[in-house]
Order: C-alpha cells, then sequence, then structure tokens
C-alpha cells in the first residue's frame, strides 16, 4: 500500500529523514514510535505526499506518489494531523464533512451520500455528541476525536495518525485505539506515530522505530520490543513484562533510570 | 503718463492690505491669468516677468519663465525674478498662503476679488494705478461699462426670463451658484441662475438638476471640464426643459469664469444666445459659444 | 458526556432541535436580506432632493417594469427615480456584493481576518491602474462619463499589481500565504497604499487639471453614474463572484491551513491563485466604476459570520446582499444628507461606519493573541 525507497526528507537545508526504506502492506496496522525529534511527523508528511522528498521516493498503492494529484492522494490516504488549530466559524459536523472534499466534483456541491459518510464517521470516533457544537470550542481531546473522525469521513483505506490520542485521557485513547483496531479488522492499512509505547505495543501487531532520521528498529511487536532495544533507542532503563490481560509486551520505566544510564556509559 | 517719482502710490486691495509702491510696477507676476489679460489690455503686457504654468495669454507671455500654479507658486521661483508687485486673486483659501510666504520674504502681493462687474471694474483700476497707467484703465471701464448699460437696454426690452443653468465641471456636478461672476453674467443676459445657494460653485447631483428644471443648459469648457459630454448625450438630464427646447451651448471657461476684459463679451454673448431676438441687431453674438448637439 | 447514556429519542429530539435553528436562522436571514433588499430599492429610490413620496417611487418602478399601475408617472420624476436612483441603487449593489465577496475571498484566502480590497493595497492599486488610464486618455476622452471599455481592464491590472506586491512583500522570507501574520499583511498594504497613493499624486501634479476629476472619482461615489457603468462592470463583477462562489467549499478547507487542506485533497496554491484572482477582479471591476470605497469588504463578512458561522457556502451570499444593502443605504445617506442637493463622497460614509468597526476587530484580536501568548 505505502512504500518508502531511501527517502531523504527535510526543511530549508536541514535534512530530517536520512534513508528510510518502509514498506506498510495493504491491512498492515503499524505504529511509528521514536524519541522526541526522531523525524515521525516528517515521515508521515512524506509519506502523505505533503513534503516532497529531497531524493528517494514513496509509492502509493504501487504508482510514484509525485505523479499523483493532491486529489487521487487524498482519496488513497487519510491523516490525522498532530497540533492543529481548530478553525473558528465551524460546527463539528461541517469539519467533517470537509473530509468529503476530495470526493466532490468540482462544481458540485456535498450531497447526501457525503452527510451519510460524514454522519457514520461521528458514530465511529464517538462524536455524534458534538456534531453540533462549534469546532473552536472543543476541549483538545473533543477536538483530536473530531479529527480523527475527519479522516474516517475522508477515506478509511489508509489511515496516517500523528499522536492522534495524545490529548484523550485513557478511556477515549482505549476508545481510539479500539476504532483503529477495527479499522484495521475491516481491511484498513493503519500507520500511528506515537509516544505511548504501551499502548503501540497493545494494539500494533508490528512496530517501527526511528530514531535520528533513520529507522533502527522494525519488526513483528513481540520480537522487536525488547528491553535492550527499548534501553538502546530511548536512553533509558525500561523494563519489559507481558501484559495480565493480553500478555502483549508493555514497558516499564524505572525510577532515576536517566542517571544511571548516563553514568553506565 | 509718468507718474512724480516723488509721491508714493497708495493701493488699498480687497484683503484690506494697503500696497505702496515708490514707483509704478515695472516687474509684474500674475498668480492668476486674468491679470495678464487685464495688463495686456492696459498696454502693458510688458512689465509681465513671469507667468503660472497653465496662462499663455496673451501669446506674448508664453515663452516667459513658469514659477508654478496659480494655488501652489514656487516661492524660489517667484523671488528669483525679483518682481515690484505679484497679483493674485481671492478665492479659494489655498491662494491666500503663498500670499502670506510671499509678503513675508519682502515682496508687495496685492489680493484682488471680482466677484461682481462693479468689483472687477475696481480691480482694473486699481491695478491701472499700480502701473501707472490709470487713463487706460479709465478707457477700459468706460468702455465695458458702455456696453453693459447697452446691453442692459436691450434685454430690458425682452420678455422671457429663462432658467439658467452653468455647468462648471462635470460628471461631478458643479455649478455657477450665486455670488461670482458667472451669475452677473447670467443676470445682464436676461436670464435667471436657476441655483440658488450663495456660493460661487455650487455642488450639486443631477437630480438636482432635473428638479431646477432648467431652460437653458450652459456647459463650460476649459481646464475645469476638458471633456465635457453634450447635453444630448447625457440621458439622465433628458427631461430637463433646456434639453427638450434646445437651448444648451457649449461655452468658453476662459471668457465665462476669468474676470478680465472678456467678461463683457460673454454676458454679451450670452444674452444673443437666451434672446436671439436681440441678436440680430448685435455685431457678433455668439462667435464663441457653440451648439452642444452633434 | 452525560447525555451519553439518554434516551435516544430524547437525544434525537434534542439534535433535532439543535439542527433547526441552524438551518432556520440561514434561511431566515436569507429572506430577510432579500426582502429587505426589495424593500430597500423600493425606498432608496424614494429618497432624494427631487421631491417624490414612497408611493410614486413604487409605481415609477412598476411602470418601468413594463406593470402599468395607477396614473402614470410624470416624465422628470420617472427619470429621477428609474435612470438617476435605480441606476445608482443597481450600482451601489453591485459594487457592494463584490466588495463583500471580495472582502470574504480575502480573508479567508490569506486566513487574515483584516484582510480586504482596501487594506490590501488592491483597491488602491486599481485606482492607480485606472487614473493611469484617465490621464493618458487611454480609456477615452470621456473616461470619467462611463465611456471606457478600458477602465475595467486598467483598474485590474492595477490590483493585481498591488496585490502581488503587498504578498511579495509580506512573504519576503518565503513561507506559504496561508501562513503570512495579519500584521505583517496589513502593513504591507499599508506601505503599497501608501507608495500607490503617492504614485496617484504624481499624476495629479503632472496634470493638475484633471486634479478635481480624479480626487472625487478615488475617493469612491456613485454620483453622476448610471445604467451605462453598472453595465461596464457587471460582466467582470459577475465572473468574478462565480468563480468565488464555485470555490466556496476550498475556501472552507483553505481555512484550516495549508497542511490539512492538501491533506484532504486540495492543490491550495492552485485554488489560492484562482481565489486571489477573483478576488482582485471583484475589487479592480469595483473601482473602475464607483472610485475606492473602503470598510465594506471588511466589515460585512465579519457581521454575516458573528450569525451564520465562518462556513463560506452560506457566508458568501450572504455577504454579497448584506454588502449590497449597506452600500445602497451608505449612498442613500450620502447623496442625502447635505442640504441643496449637494452630496458626500459614499467612501467617506463607509469609512465613517467601518473605521471604528476596524478599530474594534483589531482590539479583539490583540486580545485575544495576548490570550493565546
Amino acid at each position: 500500500m505505502i512504500r518508502a525507497r531511501n527517502l531523504h526528507c527535510g526543511y530549508g537545508g536541514h535534512e530530517v529523514l536520512r534513508g528510510v526504506d518502509l514498506h506498510l502492506a495493504a491491512g498492515e496496522f503499524a505504529a511509528l514510535l521514536g524519541p522526541n525529534g526522531s523525524g515521525k511527523t516528517t515521515l508521515l508528511l512524506a509519506l502523505a505526499g505533503l513534503l516532497p522528498p529531497l531524493s528517494g521516493g514513496v509509492e502509493l498503492a504501487g504508482r510514484d506518489i509525485s505523479g499523483l494529484s493532491a486529489r487521487e492522494r487524498a482519496l488513497l490516504v487519510s491523516c490525522v494531523p498532530q497540533g492543529a488549530a481548530a478553525p473558528a466559524g465551524y460546527s463539528v459536523q461541517e469539519l467533517v464533512r470537509m473530509g468529503r472534499y476530495a470526493h466532490t466534483g468540482f462544481l458540485g456541491g456535498y450531497g447526501p451520500q457525503d452527510d451519510d459518510a460524514a454522519q457514520a464517521a461521528l458514530a465511529d470516533a464517538h462524536c455524534l455528541d458534538l456534531a453540533e457544537r462549534q469546532a473552536a470550542e472543543l476541549s483538545g481531546g473533543e477536538f483530536q476525536r473530531v479529527l480523527l473522525a475527519r479522516a474516517l469521513c475522508q477515506g478509511r483505506r489508509a489511515l496516517l495518525l500523528d499522536e492522534a490520542t495524545s490529548a484523550l485521557d485513557l478511556a477515549r485513547r482505549v476508545e481510539a485505539f479500539d476504532l483503529l483496531a477495527r479499522q484495521h479488522k475491516a481491511g484498513s492499512t493503519v500507520f500511528a506515530a506515537a509516544h505511548d509505547l504501551n499502548l503501540a505495543a497493545l494494539y500494533c501487531p508490528r512496530l517501527v522505530f526511528l530514531k535520528a532520521g533513520r529507522i533502527v528498529l522494525d519488526g513483528p511487536t513481540s520480537d522487536v520490543f525488547t528491553e535492550a532495544n527499548l534501553k538502546d533507542i530511548y536512553d533509558t532503563d525500561l523494563r519489559v513484562a507481558p501484559h495480565p490481560v493480553t500478555g502483549a509486551p508493555q514497558a516499564h520505566l524505572v525510577p532515576g533510570a536517566h542517571a544511571h544510564a548516563s553514568l553506565l556509559r | 503718463m509718468r507718474a512724480p517719482a516723488r509721491v508714493p502710490i497708495r493701493v488699498v486691495d480687497d484683503a484690506g492690505q494697503e500696497i505702496v509702491l515708490d514707483r509704478p510696477a515695472v516687474r509684474v507676476i500674475a498668480l492668476y491669468g486674468a491679470f495678464n489679460e487685464i495688463l495686456d489690455g492696459l498696454g502693458k503686457a510688458d512689465v509681465i516677468v513671469a507667468r503660472t504654468n497653465a496662462d499663455t495669454i496673451p501669446t506674448r507671455i508664453a515663452t516667459l519663465p513658469v514659477i508654478g500654479t496659480h494655488m501652489r507658486p514656487n516661492i524660489e521661483a517667484v523671488l528669483a525674478q525679483k518682481p515690484d508687485l505679484v497679483l493674485q486673486m481671492a478665492g479659494r483659501k489655498e491662494a491666500s498662503l503663498p500670499v502670506d510666504a510671499l509678503r513675508k520674504r519682502g515682496l508687495r502681493v496685492a489680493v484682488f476679488r471680482a466677484a461682481s462687474f462693479a468689483e472687477l471694474f475696481s480691480v482694473i483700476r486699481r491695478v491701472g494705478v499700480l502701473t501707472g497707467s490709470e487713463a487706460q484703465a479709465d478707457d477700459m471701464v468706460r468702455g465695458m461699462e458702455a456696453r453693459l448699460a447697452t446691453l442692459d437696454a436691450k434685454v430690458a426690452a425682452t420678455q422671457q426670463r429663462p432658467r439658467v443653468f452653468y455647468e462648471v465641471r462635470s460628471p461631478n456636478m458643479l455649478g455657477a451658484g450665486r455670488t461670482g461672476l458667472v451669475a452677473e453674467i447670467i443676470r445682464r443676459a436676461g436670464g435667471v441662475n436657476c441655483v440658488e445657494e450663495r456660493v460661487k460653485f455650487a455642488r450639486l447631483s443631477e437630480e438636482e438638476i432635473v428638479r431646477l428644471a432648467p431652460e437653458a443648459y450652459l456647459i463650460q469648457r476649459g481646464p475645469m471640464n476638458p471633456a465635457p459630454l453634450p447635453l444630448s448625450k447625457r440621458p439622465r438630464l433628458r427631461t430637463i426643459p433646456a434639453a427638450a427646447n434646445g437651448k444648451t451651448w457649449f461655452v468658453d471657461e476662459r471668457r465665462y469664469s476669468r474676470p478680465g476684459p472678456q467678461s463683457v463679451g460673454a454676458a454679451e454673448e450670452l444674452a444673443g444666445l437666451l434672446h436671439p431676438e436681440i441678436s440680430q441687431k448685435q455685431s457678433a453674438p455668439a462667435k464663441g459659444a457653440k451648439k452642444d448637439r452633434k | 458526556m452525560m447525555q451519553q447514556g439518554g434516551i435516544p429519542g430524547a437525544k434525537e429530539c434534542e439534535k433535532r432541535r439543535d439542527v433547526c435553528p441552524a438551518w432556520l436562522r440561514a434561511c431566515a436571514l436569507a429572506s430577510a436580506l432579500l426582502v429587505s433588499l426589495l424593500l430597500t430599492v423600493v425606498l432608496a429610490c424614494a429618497v432624494g432632493s427631487y421631491p417624490s413620496t414612497v408611493g410614486e417611487s413604487l409605481r415609477a418602478l412598476l411602470q418601468a417594469a413594463g406593470f402599468a399601475a395607477g396614473e402614470a408617472v410624470d416624465p422628470s420624476l420617472s427619470v429621477v427615480i428609474v435612470d438617476i436612483r435605480l441606476a445608482r441603487v443597481l450600482l451601489a449593489g453591485l459594487t457592494g456584493a463584490s466588495l463583500a465577496i471580495a472582502g470574504a475571498a480575502f480573508q479567508g484566502v490569506l486566513r487574515n481576518p483584516l484582510a480586504d480590497s482596501f487594506t490590501l493595497g488592491v483597491s488602491g492599486g486599481a485606482a492607480f491602474g485606472a487614473s493611469v488610464a484617465i490621464i493618458s486618455g487611454m480609456a477615452g476622452e470621456a473616461a470619467l462619463s462611463g465611456d471606457a471599455r478600458a477602465l475595467p481592464a486598467c483598474a485590474l491590472v492595477g490590483a493585481l499589481t498591488a496585490l502581488a506586491l503587498v504578498l511579495g512583500l509580506s512573504r519576503a522570507g518565503g513561507g506559504p500565504l496561508s501562513g503570512l501574520r495579519r500584521e505583517t499583511v496589513v502593513l504591507a498594504g499599508i506601505v503599497v497604499s501608501t507608495f500607490l497613493s503617492a504614485l496617484i499624486s504624481l499624476l495629479k501634479s503632472l496634470d493638475e487639471e484633471s486634479v478635481a476629476s480624479i480626487v472625487f472619482w478615488i475617493m469612491g461615489s456613485f454620483q453622476g453614474r448610471g445604467f451605462e457603468h453598472a453595465e461596464l462592470a457587471w460582466p467582470y463583477m459577475l465572473v468574478g463572484a462565480a468563480i468565488v462562489f464555485w470555490r466556496a467549499r476550498e475556501l472552507d478547507v483553505l481555512a484550516l491551513g495549508e497542511t490539512q487542506a492538501r491533506m484532504l485533497g486540495l492543490e491550495a496554491g492552485r485554488s489560492r491563485l484562482w481565489l486571489l484572482l477573483a478576488a482582485s477582479l471583484l475589487s479592480g471591476a469595483a473601482v473602475a466604476v464607483s472610485g475606492v470605497i473602503g470598510f465594506v469588504g471588511l466589515v460585512v463578512p465579519h457581521l454575516v459570520r458573528l450569525v451564520l458561522g465562518a462556513g463560506h457556502r452560506r457566508l458568501l451570499p450572504a455577504s454579497a446582499l448584506l454588502g449590497a444593502l449597506l452600500l445602497i443605504w451608505s449612498d442613500v445617506a450620502a447623496r442625502s444628507v447635505l442640504p441643496g442637493g449637494a452630496e458626500l463622497p459614499v467612501g467617506v460614509v463607509t469609512a465613517l461606519i467601518g473605521g471604528p468597526f476596524f478599530c474594534l476587530i483589531l482590539a479583539r484580536k490583540g486580545l485575544k493573541n495576548r490570550g493565546e501568548a
């Protein structure tokens, strides 16, 4: 579904991604992990075709992304951006329906099928109750759910999420990842950048670790989510233990570990 | 004709200033073109040493140095000509600023007002005194007064007093108001200015002109109204009586709006237009005016 | 969150209660505006120095439309009501609608509440273009009398040049148009406007005799304008408005910012270019026939947003209607407040209304920005 080949990306001469090779098969559910500044957002933007690569390339559904129009791209991948500000003067319903922009013709407006898609997306993202509210008046967590709904409304073939649950409380976070898991089961390709290692390990069969603009680790969760790997990537001491219910590996921080790790060096 | 050198010349201008000259002015700059025509009429065109940008009458002054415009003369350029007399026409406030500036620099500046024939004659006489040509001024004024008297007599014999509108500028419309020489020209020519405001120029809308329903419509053509449309090409004024009866003419702005030796001619011309029955007896009635039908 | 466990039926009810007002509000506002537009035409045609009544105005208008209603109206009165007043109402309406649509488009594209044809210097550019056309004689001898096909085109060229200058100046450091700081853009607009008005002054001093005409014309007025001016401008206005209306949804998407707009599948750059072009077309055509009239494009979209929200499919038509109404009434004021049939330039009236409003927006935005920081 999505493939990056020797991808180099950056902003104004500063290179952020330094040769990324990645293949996400159709229907995969993977998390993108890594420390701050490792290039997660940049990679997602490049994969969505929003940031032209310095070199290398990205393929979407077998086609070179630079040859796709904005509309074609938007029909293939939906994104949940990070740190977006809510626009003033729009209701949630209107904002979510904008996800259908790529589906409408030049002259046509939004039709009943667009309203239905927006309604279904709102329902799936558990924000029907927000539909009539003003987007600008939502809390950070509510707005993230609305952005997720908009991405679903736009299309469910491939979802790229950038810290899409960072502002959600625990219950909402689980709810959101349950939703992503359901989308995955229904056939969507899901690639979610996340800070929360354990949530990623709990839900995603595949983890991709980015550090300093390169993929340092990529594989099935059970293989790569090890103490040694995590210590290495995050420069801190960690313990990994199985989840009491699902058995998925979960990382646990160790107090004072950073000082300890520094001493070890 | 030379005035005795020892007796200073004293004239009070229309701003109340006394202008004192030791001898008649021989280097004159007029900041308003009509003075050049008056000086020319007095046979004193040779005292003019510079002109404003727009003034080229009489033609012999066209080659003189330019000192700026009526409203904004270049003070340095004026000083450089070392004039012994500067003439300005009172009117807009802006015109008085350069007057103060020039006076501060020691120049003698006379400011005159000519909003009626009586005032115009007084101006001509005083300009005559200042330039040592009282006799010529007296001749000129007497001649003009005589022509006006003749005109008055002819006009008195006519019955009609048509309502006249005088367009100063269009399409951002200005009409001649009740104060100003144009108003008197209209009256002397046997018409009634349909604008009643006591101003020189009245701003008014098209519909106000329709309301005023002028029976004669004069359109001045000149610097203030460079490209006016004939009345026949103004559909919104089609119902005014002047449009229906065809009493609409282009007239020369320089002749009508600028008080000077030509002003009596303007009144004679207009009388001929408004009252064609007297024009047969008149020598050359409407040589400047053009019927605006095309 | 509390209602989550509520009875589904009750929730449905509540939703409908919420939905209806939004639609009702839009419909109510639209019909209120339309009705007031019709009333406005009749009333505005009844006001002026020529004595006339509302009844006469209505009869003259019906008569002109081909309906013989009651006794025939006096021909002079009919000319005043139809040829003079109705023509002005029409031109003021077209101009007000164009400026309001252009303002909404500029504000949407640049995501800047302070943007409009006037603050961006676009009107100044159009005025400069048209001044050149008038003074050079390119627009013909009778340019100011409405017999000038070249005038709107010259105004458009001027408008686009000014816009390019302002945007070029404000993004001297690079970056997308949507990311420009509001103050920077307005500052650049002021710089370019000042420069252009200096150029216009230069033109005027080169040709002092046409000063009065050009000064008055630039100030913005419908005096002496007739159907011929509306005829001159409406094709440009129609094309500009059509482009903006067709791209109303793009304006919504652009409101989300560069990145999100592209995520949703909008070629943001091309869309912006079209919208800016169309807004300049509207401004240029308005300036070409009415002179520079400020603040309509700034104030009207803000007022509509307060009631209808920012969705451009409602905002644009409502702004067009309100802009038309505002300018028609401003013109009525301009031609009736002075005694003796004298007129104010309508730009003065709108500036008197709009100036304080502009300050209000600025102050509120300033407070808000400080709150965010």
